[in-house]
C-alpha cells in the first residue's frame, strides 16, 4: 500500500537513565582552553551519570570505539557528547549508538568547542564554567530522552507535471523516460506555452516553433505518459508519495494518486496598458514583434525598442532577465534581413550575461544597431510617431522617428498562481513567483517535500535554464520514485487524542499540511501526518490543550534542560 | 554568561519556556530566529514573533521589565551579528540587574507560566492572525488593540486564579491570606477559589477558624 506509513513497534523503554558522558579534547582546539580534566569530574558527579570519558578526538576511530565499549561494559542506555557542532558530527555520534545496540536519539550533543572553547578563548575559568553547565543541562535533557523509530512512506510511482510549456514538457519526457508514469497538464487547449508565439530563438536563432512542435509530438508519442489539456489542478491533498489529486480536463473529473508534482506554470507577460502609448498597433509590445516577424509582416523603416517597461521599476522591481536578449535578438535579425531599417534601442542597463550573450550584444553593435541609455527618472518621451529621450551620456534629449515602436515588457507570474500556491501550500515570493526551498543548495525544490518546481514559474528564465531546471526537477523528483519509499526523521508531533477537543489550531498554524483534523468515533480529532511533519513544534507551543508532544524536543525534556542549574550562579 | 538551547525552529518556543526560564534564576531571555521571510520552516518564526510580542506586554504588564525578553531574527551566515547582538544584550541585562529570587516573585512566575498555558489564551495566542489578520468567515477582523486588549485581559485573569492555585499549593490559606498575598479584593479571590474549586484542583480545609481556609487537592 503505497499510502501506509510504517513504523517499526516503539523501541523497548530503554529504562533508568544511565548516562555516559564523553568529553573531547578536541586535541588543543578544547583542552587547550578550558580546564577540561575539571570538566569530566563536574560530569562525572552529575544526576544519572554513570560513566565519564576523556577523548583525545571522540570523532576518530578511536574515540567512537570507546563509546561502543563504553556502551556495552557499563550498560550505558543515554551517551552524552560534549565536543563540537551537531551540525557537522552529529550523525557520527548517532550511528556509534546505533552499532552499539543503542537507539540514536538517546544521545545527546553539547558543544562545548563553538560555544565555550572558541567564543571564550581568552577566557580559561568562564568557559570552564560554561563547559560544565552546558553539559549538566545536555546531561538533564539526557535522562529523558526516548528512543525513536525511522518512519517509512511507500511512494506512488507516478509525476504529476503542473504546465505544458517547454520546462513541463522536459520535465515529463525525462521521468517518463525513466519507467515512471507520468500525468502532463495543460490549463490550454494545446502543449506549447509561450514558445508557441515566439519567433526564433537567441543564442542559436533556431526557430522556436520547430524546437516546442518537435517536443510537444515527441511528448504526445511517449509511452507512459498521460496529457491533460484544458485542464487544471482542483484539488490536492496528502504528503510526498502519496499526495492524492484531482483533476478537471474538458469537464471530465479525472482522480488519481502521484508520488510527487512538479510546478512548471510558466509566466506570462506584462501588456503594458497605459505605458508609452501602447496601442497594439505600431507600439506593440517585443512579444508582438516576435508574431509580427514570425509571420513575416514586419514593415517599417525606423523600429525603436524601449527596455524595461514596467519592470525594474517602484511595484516591480524585478529584472525580468530575457528581455534584452530578445530584443538584441530581433535587432539582429531585422538588420540583418534589412539593413536600410535603423533600429534603436534605449535601454537602462543592458543584462548579457555569460560568452555567448555578450557576443549577440557586440554583434548587433557590429550591425550598426544604437543603444541608447535613458535613466528611470528621465523616462523616453512617445508621441504618434517619434520618441524623444534623454540620452544619458550626451547629456540632451534626442528625437527619433519611429514606424515601429517594441515595448520590452517583463515576464510576470501566472494568473492563478495564488490558487495553486494555496492548493498545494507552498510559498511564492513578494512579485508572486514560485519560491524554491534554498536559492543555492535547493533551487528546484520547495521546502515541502515530494514537490518541485523549473522553468519562469519560478523566476523568468530563457529556454536554455527552463531546460535545465526542467531536467534538474526530473531528476530530484525522480529520487523518491525510484526509491519506492523515502525515510522521514521521526522528530514529529505526537497527538493525544483523548486531550485533543479538534478546535484544528495546530492544522492552521501547519505549513506543512503535518498534523489534519480527521473523523473518530469521538468526533474531530487532530491526527499527525507523519511522512510531513518536519517536527518544527509550531503546532505543539500553540495546542491550547497542550495535547501534542513533539519527540525530541518534548516540554519535559526543553524545561529540565532550563531548570538544571538551579542553584548556581550563572 | 549565556547558555544555549538548541530547538528545531523558534515556532516550538512556548512562552511558558521563557517564563519557566525567568523562574528559575535565568535573568534574560533571547529568542533568535531564522531571519522574517526566511523561516527555514516555513512560518515557524512568524508564529513565534507573535507569541513572543504578546509575551512581552505580559511581562511588562506584570511589573518586569520588558527587556528581560528578546527577540531576534537573525541569518546563521551572519555570525558578527549575533556575536554583536549578545555583547550588547548582555550589557543590557547587567544593566538590569539580577532576577528577583524571593519567593513572592518566584511564585509570580510559575502563576504566569501556569496562565500562558490555560486554554483559553492559548487559543487566543494562537488564533491572532486569523482574528486579525484573515477575519472570520464573515469577514470580521478585530483590530489589533481589541485583540492584545482581549488576550492581556484573559492573561490576567487566568494569572489571578493561578496565583491562588500555586499559592495553595505551598500551603494552605483562607481568603483573606490569599487576598493580601494576590493583592486581589476578597470577593474577586472568592470567585476565583469557586472556579478552582469546580475544576476540582483545590478544596476547603475542615477546620473551626473563622475564616475557611483552602488546600490543594
Amino acid at each position: 500500500m503505497p499510502d501506509e506509513v510504517t513504523q517499526k513497534e516503539a523501541a523497548p523503554d530503554p529504562g533508568a537513565p544511565r548516562i555516559g558522558v564523553f568529553v573531547c579534547h578536541c586535541g588543543a582546539n578544547i583542552a587547550g582552553f578550558v580546564d577540561i580534566e575539571a570538566i569530566e569530574n563536574h560530569a562525572r558527579a552529575l544526576p544519572n551519570v554513570a560513566f565519564t570519558q576523556r577523548n583525545l578526538y571522540t570523532c576518530s576511530e578511536t574515540g567512537l570505539r570507546e563509546i561502543k565499549t563504553a556502551i556495552a561494559a557499563q550498560k550505558l542506555n543515554r551517551v552524552v557528547v560534549a565536543s563540537c557542532s551537531p551540525r557537522t558530527h552529529e550523525p557520527l555520534f548517532r550511528s556509534a549508538c546505533r552499532e552499539a545496540g543503542l537507539n540514536p536519539f538517546l544521545f545527546e550533543f553539547v558543544n562545548i568547542r563553538d560555544q565555550c572553547s572558541w567564543v571564550h578563548m581568552q577566557q580559561r575559568e568562564g568557559a570552564t564554567r560554561k563547559a560544565k553547565e552546558l553539559i549538566q543541562m545536555g546531561v538533564a535533557r539526557a535522562a529523558l530522552l526516548e528512543p525513536q523509530e525511522d518512519i517509512t512512506v511507500g511512494v506512488a510511482g507516478k509525476a504529476l507535471i503542473i504546465g505544458g510549456g517547454i520546462s513541463g514538457i522536459t520535465a515529463t519526457m525525462s521521468i517518463a523516460r525513466r519507467g515512471f508514469q507520468v500525468i502532463l497538464v495543460e490549463r490550454e487547449k494545446e502543449l506549447g506555452g509561450i514558445l508557441k508565439n515566439v519567433h526564433k530563438l537567441y543564442p542559436t536563432m533556431g526557430s522556436a516553433g520547430d524546437l516546442i512542435g518537435k517536443n510537444i509530438r515527441a511528448v504526445q508519442k511517449m509511452p507512459r505518459v498521460q496529457v491533460l489539456t484544458s485542464a487544471r489542478l482542483v484539488e490536492v491533498s496528502g504528503f510526498v508519495g502519496n499526495y492524492k489529486v484531482t483533476i478537471d480536463s474538458e469537464g471530465k473529473r479525472i482522480e488519481d494518486t502521484v508520488g510527487v508534482i512538479v510546478v512548471a506554470t510558466g509566466a506570462r507577460l506584462l501588456t503594458p496598458e497605459g505605458l508609452f502609448q501602447y496601442n497594439g498597433r505600431n507600439i506593440v509590445t517585443q512579444g508582438e514583434l516576435e508574431l509580427l516577424l514570425k509571420q513575416g509582416r514586419l514593415d517599417a523603416d525606423s523600429i525603436v525598442m524601449i527596455q524595461c517597461v514596467g519592470a525594474r521599476v517602484p511595484g516591480r522591481e524585478y529584472c525580468s532577465r530575457v528581455c534584452c536578449m530578445t530584443a538584441i535578438k530581433n535587432a539582429i535579425l531585422i538588420r540583418e534581413a534589412q539593413p536600410e531599417t535603423a533600429v534603436f534601442v534605449l535601454y537602462r542597463d543592458i543584462q548579457t550575461y555569460g560568452t555567448l550573450y555578450e557576443e549577440d550584444y557586440r554583434r548587433a553593435r557590429e550591425l550598426g544597431v544604437s543603444f541608447i541609455r535613458y535613466n528611470l527618472s528621465k523616462p523616453p518621451v512617445v508621441s504618434s510617431d517619434k520618441v524623444i529621450v534623454h540620452d544619458e551620456l550626451l547629456g540632451e534629449d534626442v528625437p527619433i522617428p519611429f514606424d515601429l515602436l517594441a515595448l520590452a515588457t517583463p515576464l510576470i507570474p501566472q494568473a492563478g498562481f495564488d490558487e495553486l500556491s494555496k492548493a498545494l501550500k507552498v510559498p511564492v515570493d513578494e512579485n508572486g513567483f514560485f519560491l524554491e526551498a534554498h536559492a543555492k543548495l535547493r533551487p528546484v525544490d520547495f521546502a515541502t517535500d515530494g514537490i518541485f518546481l523549473c522553468g519562469c514559474a519560478r523566476w523568468p528564465s530563457d529556454i536554455g535554464e527552463s531546460v535545465s531546471q526542467a531536467l534538474a526537477a526530473a531528476a530530484r523528483a525522480s529520487i523518491p520514485l525510484s526509491q519506492g519509499h523515502v525515510k522521514v526523521e521521526p522528530i514529529v508531533s505526537q497527538v493525544d487524542q483523548n486531550r485533543c477537543i479538534g478546535c484544528g489550531l495546530c492544522e492552521t498554524v501547519c505549513s506543512y499540511v503535518g498534523i489534519h483534523l480527521t473523523d473518530t468515533p469521538k468526533g474531530k480529532k487532530a491526527e499527525t501526518i507523519r511522512a510531513s511533519c518536519k517536527g518544527c513544534g509550531t503546532c505543539g507551543a500553540s495546542c491550547p490543550q497542550k495535547a501534542i508532544r513533539m519527540s525530541h524536543f518534548t516540554d519535559g525534556q526543553i524545561e529540565a534542560q532550563i531548570c538544571a542549574l538551579v542553584g548556581t550562579d550563572k | 554568561m549565556i547558555r544555549i538551547i538548541r530547538v528545531m525552529c523558534t515556532g516550538r518556543v512556548d512562552p511558558a519556556f521563557v517564563v519557566w526560564a525567568l523562574a528559575n534564576e535565568f535573568d534574560a531571555v533571547l529568542v533568535v530566529g531564522c531571519r522574517i521571510g526566511d523561516c527555514h520552516y516555513s512560518s515557524g518564526n512568524l508564529a513565534a514573533r507573535r507569541r513572543m510580542r504578546i509575551l512581552q506586554a505580559f511581562i511588562k504588564k506584570n511589573g518586569l521589565p520588558p527587556e528581560r525578553l528578546r527577540v531576534e531574527w537573525i541569518s546563521s551566515a551572519e555570525a558578527t551579528k549575533f556575536s554583536k547582538l549578545v555583547e550588547e544584550y548582555a550589557g543590557q541585562v547587567k544593566a538590569l540587574g539580577p532576577m528577583q529570587k524571593d519567593d513572592g516573585t518566584r511564585l509570580r512566575l510559575l502563576a504566569m507560566k501556569r496562565a500562558l498555558e490555560e486554554e483559553k489564551v492559548r487559543w487566543l495566542i494562537g488564533n491572532e492572525k486569523k482574528l486579525v489578520e484573515e477575519g472570520n468567515v464573515f469577514g470580521d477582523k478585530l483590530d489589533q488593540e481589541r485583540f492584545d486588549a482581549a488576550v492581556l485581559g484573559a492573561l490576567e485573569d487566568e494569572f489571578n486564579k493561578n496565583l491562588i492555585a500555586v499559592a495553595l499549593e505551598k500551603a494552605p490559606a483562607s481568603v483573606p491570606e490569599l487576598a493580601a498575598l494576590s493583592g486581589l479584593k476578597e470577593p474577586a479571590v472568592g470567585e476565583y477559589l469557586v472556579a478552582l474549586e469546580q475544576a476540582g484542583r483545590i478544596a476547603p480545609v475542615a477546620g473551626h477558624e473563622e475564616y475557611a481556609r483552602y488546600t490543594k487537592i
